[in-house]
Formats: structure tokens, C-alpha cells, sequence
């Protein structure tokens, strides 16, 4: 058979879908909702459009408000996906009165909200009440209200738990279309935001009733007015020391979820305040993204922040203004608390330091893993994550599900790069004691582990070479290496290369080969520094990963120059849509910061902090992978 | 008269015109090529659903024309399902699926009715926790959703 059998519902046409649901009453529209994701999306629609149909307009309807679909023929559909609309012109028109309506809701306001929802339903004029008052006073709008109103309606006396649920239920999601910080300028030290919308201050819609984003200059009439509902709490640009007030009112947001803090240094000495505060009182906080606003997070106070989850994280995110290091990398890792919840972790920042033993527990611990990178949006010279093959190969991974691997694999002996343009032998470490007989096995070893995740969608094989070192004055491109004037590629492959900063910045390729005598002397090199990735070839074991049907993007980092023809026809032959971040991006000098696919995954888009970043065009140059392929 | 209808994995059915012209698909097609006896082929149709499909057809060869009503009300009833097409209907969950598929490929609307009217029995009456099991479907919430729902849905488990 050419198509796959439809095991499930929501694999059935539309139009046979629809044909189902006017069979069902509105309580089992309700009960289907809660059955799974994908039955929420469906149903969700269904079962508000049968609180719009049995107000007065569709009451003839009724058999005790029984009633699922209001209006008849092949329309009916077009008309419920409408009412997610109705759901939120009904909240904006209910913020226009203000205050009033957010709290107590006035018979006038619900009539008003109930007109307009019967307006999108094409029962009544439009418009009527919509956005009178032009500038209201700090509008909240919490689930209550909405609830209220339209249980107030008439045809809705019941209150009926589905009704709660449902209505929380579609509040906590509906993602933001747009990241909050797209609306105005966030760098409020250079040039003050031109009088902040209330829109600005809080997210008025549907699904973001309970969640603020802030970027005002007095925080705290913001966060007084805020309903004890709120999950999401987005912190950042606030440079007012007012913002301290902000940690008692932490205390009474007991069902925060998810909060991102962009914290400037006014703050700083209150994170320990602001962890405790978070880890007592807000016991389901499992999202989390932090950063520093002016100056980097410490280690220190990264860790402390990681702590402030009772539960777990579910997502974390550290952004380019911090410092992860090993403190940080303990307060992800030691104790397990995080590895059985975590689902997704990301690390922008150059700083970071996650010792490679603690990426192996995680990675054999976490087994909701999902996505774990750490490549710096300044990759121009800050390395990335790395884990030694020597600890990847001890025990078997338990994040099955891994769909992302930003992590650089290292520390593989390569006694095959080892010939000069002047013929004479390498001799630093990683040139000799090793055979070629264990370098194979260890490399077959790591296919192994990664061939395994048979999720996995983005992997980086190769390392670039940009360990900061001066020698190299930062990233070394071909043009700094001097190739043109006769270095070699097994110079660049060599740490124990003779280039010293002279010879790049003059040019002198043709000097670099007669003073090597310091090769003898390059035990002292530290590791990182060694060229020492995976060889990518076929016979060391790249035919490992053929079960990795889902690979879209292969990034090789520095390293493309070492994948033969053979290779790189077997993986095309292997995954016919790849995306191989190949050769350096040439638009943008060194390929550096994302364009070149940092920030292919749609995923983070919503755990960004703002920062400065919202401003440049590539940090907004979101890239669907699924959509791409 | 009979036509040769050829399934997705090439197997030949012979049936009687006037069964086979229950599909409005085929009606038409036989229409539009007139006196013919090539097979017809039925791509998207396995002969295991095909054979089920050409049961029903046999079965209601005599049954009058369904004429699409305007005022048809769209709360239709799902508990007037015949008992020979209840029966009929008693196949495996994924047969289900085909069957309502083929139906409506081959836009025989009184199958594709009975077919809707089994799946919304299937649902009716029953917890979320009662639909998974029947579809087979993971629970998928996240763990605070899930708490909510818990927290807020005593009405419908002890229903």
C-alpha cells in the first residue's frame, strides 16, 4: 500500500472529522479534548463554539444545551475555528472597560463580551463595544473574568468542571506568535523605549492572560496588579533598582511555570534571594532562561539561579551573558534532579566550561533528553561544548529521544595526521603512542553511541578550531593560516604547529617550517588545543550512523576540508535532505554568529532573552528544519 | 452485468453493476466511459477493505437512493445505526479507519454514515483515560497540564 494505514483519528480527513463531531454532545467534545495534544487542537475549537452556540442566538437549538455545532452544512467547521477569535476580540473588548471588567465583569461589560462573541459567528452586528477607551489603566485580565462571562451568559448556568479546565487548559498554551521583544526597543540604556505600550507590559491575549513580559521602568504597579494565575514571567531590560521589589511579589505567584530573567547588576546580589524565593514558592517552575543585562552572570550566580527549580527543569536556557562553568554545569547534573526532567538545554554564551565527565552522566541519565546544545552565538572565537570520546564511550546513553547534539566530540588520538610539507613526522602527543588500530576502535565506539539516537535531527561531527589562542589571534580561516604561502593543512591540523602570531600576521608562510624546534616541546599543550576530532571518514565508522533516518543538518564546523568525495557522496546517498553547514559562511567574515545555522531550531525561539541580540537581523532568522526539507 | 473492480495489490472483483454503482465514484466512472468491461482500478482501496466494502453494497443493492436533504439536522443521531450494519461494523479499530476511508473515496454515503456513527459510539460515555485505551493514544500532556487536568476532572472520571 502507497500510504500508511490511519491508525488514529486525527489521521482521518477534515471533512470526515467534522462529520464525527456533530455526532458528539459537547461533554464528549470536552472529555476528547483531554485525551492528548493532538485531540486538544481538534477539539478544543469544537467545544468553545458549543458555549457561543447555545447563547440566545443558537438556544432554538437546544436540547439542553446539548448542542455541538451551531449552524448546519459543510460551513459548520470554518465557523468553529473561528471562535478561538471570537475567544480573543471578547478579551481585548473586555480590557477596554478596564479594570472593572477584569475583575467583577459589570452586566453591561458581559453583555458586551457576549455580543461579540455572537458577532463572529455571524449572529449579531459587529463591533459593538470594541476598544472604546483608548488608554486603559493597567488591564488584567485573568481567567476569572473570562470564565465569568461566559458562564454568565445565558444558556451557560452550568458550572461545569470541563468548562475550568478547558479554560486553563488553553490559557497555559497558545504560544506567542511573535517574540515579546519584537515590539519595541529593549536597549532602554541607549536610547529610551518611546512610552511602552500596555501591550508591552503585558500579554494581553488569549493563552497569555497569565503570562507578563516586562520591559517597563516601573515594574512594580506591573506586578502588583498581576493575578495569582500567572505562569510566565518575563524579566529583562528592567534597570530600575525597583525591580527588587519584584521578589515579594514572587511570593504569591505559586503557579509559575516558566520564568526568564535578563537580570542587570542592581540585582545581581539578590539572586541567592530571588533562587530561594523561586524554589519555595513556586514548586511547578520547571521552565527557566537567564542571563545577564549589562555585565555576564558568574558561574556562581548561573549555579545559583539553576537551583532555584524545586522540581526540575524541564527547559534551561543560559544565554550569551553568562559565565557556565563547572559551578553551573554541577548544578545541572549533580544530585539527578534535573537529568530526569530535563527535555531541553541550551547554552549560548562563549564562557562555557561543561566538564566533559558531567555531560556523560547527564547524557546517561536524562532520558526525557531532547535537545542539548552548546554552541556560543560568538563562535568567531569562543569554542563550543565538547566531550572527551574517552568518557562518551564509558556506558550507554539514556536520552533515547536526543533529536539535537550540539556538542563537539574530542580527544580522539590521530596518528594519521602526521606528514609536513617538510615530510618530517609530528611528534606532539596526540601523534604518537596511539595506533591507528585504537583510534578506529575508539572512533567506531562513538558512532556507536550516537547511531543509537535514532531521533536525532541536528549533530555537529567536526570542531572548529577557534580556541582563542592568541597564536591565532582568535579563529583561524585559511587566509589567517596562510595556506596560500605554503602551510599546510596538516599544519593546521598539528597543535604542535610551529605558526606563531608573526608568521600569520606577516604572512611569512615560507619561514614557518625552519623553526620547529619547539615541536620536541609541546607536552605542556593543553588538550583542548589539539586538533583532535572525529576523522569523518567511512572507514573510521561514519557508516554507523545510517540509522539515523531523521538527520537534517550535519554541521562540520571547521573540519569540511577533511570529508573526502567518498564521504560526502555516502551521506548524501544517506539522507537525500540534508543541510551540511559545510564551508564557512563567507557573508558575514568568519562565519561566525548563527547565520550559518546556530539557530535552525524554531524551538527556542520563544526562550530567548532579549538582550541586545533582538536587535540584530540574524538573531530573528529563525529557520524551520521541517519546514525546509 | 457485472464489473471487474482491481484492488490496491491487484487482486480482481467481479461484481454486479448495480452493486459496484452504489459508489458514486464508480457510477460516474462507468458513466463517463460507457460500454466497457476494462477494469476498473481502485488504487487507494486494499482487497481486504474492498472486499468488506462490496459486502455492504451487496447487502443494501436494493436500498433506495439516499437524496442529501437541505434541512438535514446536523445533530444527527448516532443510535440509529441498523443491526445488520452494527454487525458490519464490528472489524478491528484499523479496518474501521480503512473502511470510513474507502467510503469516502468512493463516496458511498451511507457507509461513510455508519462508519462516523461507530466512531462517535466508540467515544461517547467515556473518559479521557476509556478514549486513550480504545484509540490507543499516549497521553501526551505535560506534567503540569496533566496536573491541571487531574486536579480539575473528578467529573469526568467517576461518570
Amino acid at each position: 500500500m502507497g500510504r500508511q494505514a490511519p491508525g488514529s483519528f486525527q489521521d482521518l480527513p477534515q471533512e470526515i472529522q467534522d462529520m464525527i463531531f456533530v455526532l458528539l454532545s459537547r461533554h464528549d467534545a470536552a472529555v476528547c479534548a483531554l485525551v492528548c495534544q493532538a485531540w486538544f487542537e481538534i477539539f478544543a475549537p469544537v467545544f468553545l463554539d458549543s458555549l457561543v452556540s447555545t447563547s440566545p442566538a443558537g438556544a432554538g437549538l437546544g436540547d439542553g444545551g446539548d448542542v455541538v455545532v451551531g449552524g448546519g452544512g459543510g460551513g459548520a467547521w470554518q465557523e468553529v475555528r473561528t471562535v478561538l477569535d471570537a475567544y480573543q476580540r471578547m478579551t481585548t473588548w473586555l480590557l477596554s472597560q478596564g479594570q472593572e471588567g477584569g475583575k467583577n465583569g459589570s452586566d453591561t461589560a458581559q453583555q458586551g463580551a457576549h455580543d461579540e462573541v455572537s458577532a463572529n459567528t455571524g449572529k449579531s452586528t459587529m463591533g459593538r463595544g470594541l476598544l472604546q477607551a483608548s488608554e486603559p489603566v493597567i488591564p488584567v485580565i485573568s481567567r476569572d473574568s473570562v470564565e465569568q462571562v461566559l458562564r454568565n451568559s445565558d444558556g451557560l448556568q452550568e458550572q461545569d468542571k470541563e468548562t475550568t479546565t478547558l479554560l486553563s487548559l488553553l490559557e497555559r498554551r497558545s504560544s506567542p506568535s511573535t517574540p515579546p521583544f519584537t515590539s519595541s526597543s529593549p536597549s532602554s540604556s541607549s536610547s529610551p523605549p518611546l512610552s511602552p505600550s500596555i501591550q508591552d507590559e503585558v500579554e494581553l491575549h488569549l493563552g497569555r492572560a497569565a503570562a507578563i513580559s516586562m520591559m517597563s521602568r516601573d515594574p512594580a504597579s506591573v506586578l502588583g496588579s498581576l493575578p495569582a494565575t500567572l505562569w510566565r514571567l518575563v524579566l529583562e531590560a528592567v534597570e530600575d533598582e525597583q525591580v527588587t521589589v519584584f521578589i515579594p511579589f514572587l511570593r504569591q505567584f505559586y503557579n509559575l511555570i516558566e520564568i526568564h530573567l535578563c537580570l542587570p547588576v542592581t540585582m545581581r546580589s539578590y539572586i541567592k534571594e530571588i533562587a530561594e524565593t523561586l524554589s519555595t514558592s513556586c514548586p511547578a517552575l520547571n521552565v527557566g532562561v537567564f542571563g545577564g543585562q549589562d555585565l555576564d552572570l558568574t558561574d556562581q550566580e548561573l549555579a545559583t539561579l539553576i537551583g532555584s527549580s524545586a522540581g526540575g527543569w524541564r527547559i534551561l536556557a543560559a544565554d550569551t551573558h553568562c559565565i557556565f562553568g563547572p559551578l553551573s554545569a554541577a548544578a545541572v547534573v549533580v544530585g539527578g534532579r534535573h537529568a530526569r526532567t530535563l527535555e531541553n538545554f541550551r547554552v549560548t554564551t562563549g564562557s562555557l566550561d561543561f566538564p566533559s565527565p558531567m555531560i556523560q552522566e547527564l547524557l546517561c541519565a536524562a532520558t526525557r533528553l531532547k535537545r542539548f546544545e552548546g554552541r556560543s552565538f560568538h563562535r568567531d572565537w569562543a569554542p563550543m561544548i565538547h566531550i572527551s570520546a574517552k568518557d562518551l564511550v564509558q556506558g550507554e546513553w539514556a536520552c533515547k529521544d536526543l533529536e539535537t547534539f550540539h556538542c563537539a566530540i574530542k580527544d580522539i588520538p590521530r596518528p594519521d595526521i602526521k606528514t609536513r610539507k617538510n615530510g618530517r613526522p609530528l611528534v606532539g602527543r596526540m601523534h604518537r603512542g596511539d595506533s591507528m588500530e585504537e583510534s578506529f576502535r575508539l572512533q567506531r565506539l562513538v558512532y556507536e553511541q550516537l547511531g543509537r539516537l535514532r531521533k536525532l535531527r541536528e549533530l555537529v561531527l567536526g570542531y572548529r578550531s577557534c580556541d582563542g589562542d592568541e597564536r591565532f589571534g582568535g579563529f583561524v580561516t585559511d587566509e589567517d593560516l596562510g595556506w596560500e604561502q605554503g602551510i599546510t593543512e596538516a599544519d593546521y591540523y598539528s597543535a604542535d604547529s610551529p605558526i606563531s602570531s608573526s608568521n600569520i600576521k606577516d604572512g611569512a608562510g615560507s619561514d614557518v617550517d625552519e623553526g620547529n624546534e619547539q615541536d620536541e616541546e609541546d607536552e605542556d599543550m593543553p588538550t583542548r588545543l589539539l586538533y583532535d576530532c572525529l576523522a569523518m571518514s567511512l572507514e573510521s565508522g561514519l557508516e554507523l550512523l545510517r540509522g539515523l533516518t531523521e538527520l537534517k543538518w550535519l554541521s562540520l564546523e571547521g573540519t569540511s576540508h577533511c570529508v573526502k568525495e567518498v564521504e560526502r557522496k555516502w551521506m548524501a546517498n544517506q539522507w537525500p535532505g540534508l543541510f551540511l553547514e559545510d564551508e564557512l559562511d563567507e557573508g558575514d567574515g568568519r562565519g561566525g554568529s548563527g547565520r550559518g545555522g546556530v539557530l535552525r531550531d524554531v524551538f527556542w525561539k520563544r526562550f530567548m532573552i532579549c538582550g541586545y541580540h533582538a536587535t540584530e537581523p540574524w538573531y530573528n532568522n529563525w529557520v524551520d528544519i521541517e519546514a525546509n526539507t | 452485468m457485472t464489473v471487474i473492480l482491481v484492488s490496491s495489490d491487484n487482486q480482481d472483483f467481479k461484481v454486479d453493476k448495480e452493486v459496484a454503482e452504489r459508489s458514486i465514484l464508480i457510477k460516474n466512472m462507468l458513466e463517463d466511459v460507457g460500454e466497457s468491461d476494462s477494469p476498473i482500478p481502485l488504487p487507494n482501496v486494499t482487497s481486504a477493505v474492498l472486499t468488506k466494502v462490496i459486502e455492504y453494497c451487496e447487502h443494501h443493492r436494493n436500498d433506495p437512493v439516499q437524496v442529501p436533504e437541505e434541512t438535514d439536522d446536523p445533530r444527527k443521531r448516532s443510535n440509529d445505526i441498523e443491526e445488520w450494519d452494527m454487525k458490519f461494523m464490528q472489524v478491528d479499530q484499523e479496518m474501521l479507519f480503512e473502511i470510513i476511508l474507502a467510503a469516502n473515496y468512493l463516496d458511498i454515503k451511507p457507509l461513510l454514515d455508519v462508519g462516523c456513527k461507530t466512531v462517535a459510539n466508540i467515544i461517547k460515555g467515556k473518559t479521557p483515560e476509556e478514549i486513550r485505551k480504545a484509540f490507543n493514544i499516549v497521553n501526551d500532556f505535560t506534567p503540569e497540564e496533566e496536573a491541571q487536568i487531574k486536579k480539575e476532572n473528578e467529573w469526568a472520571e467517576d461518570r
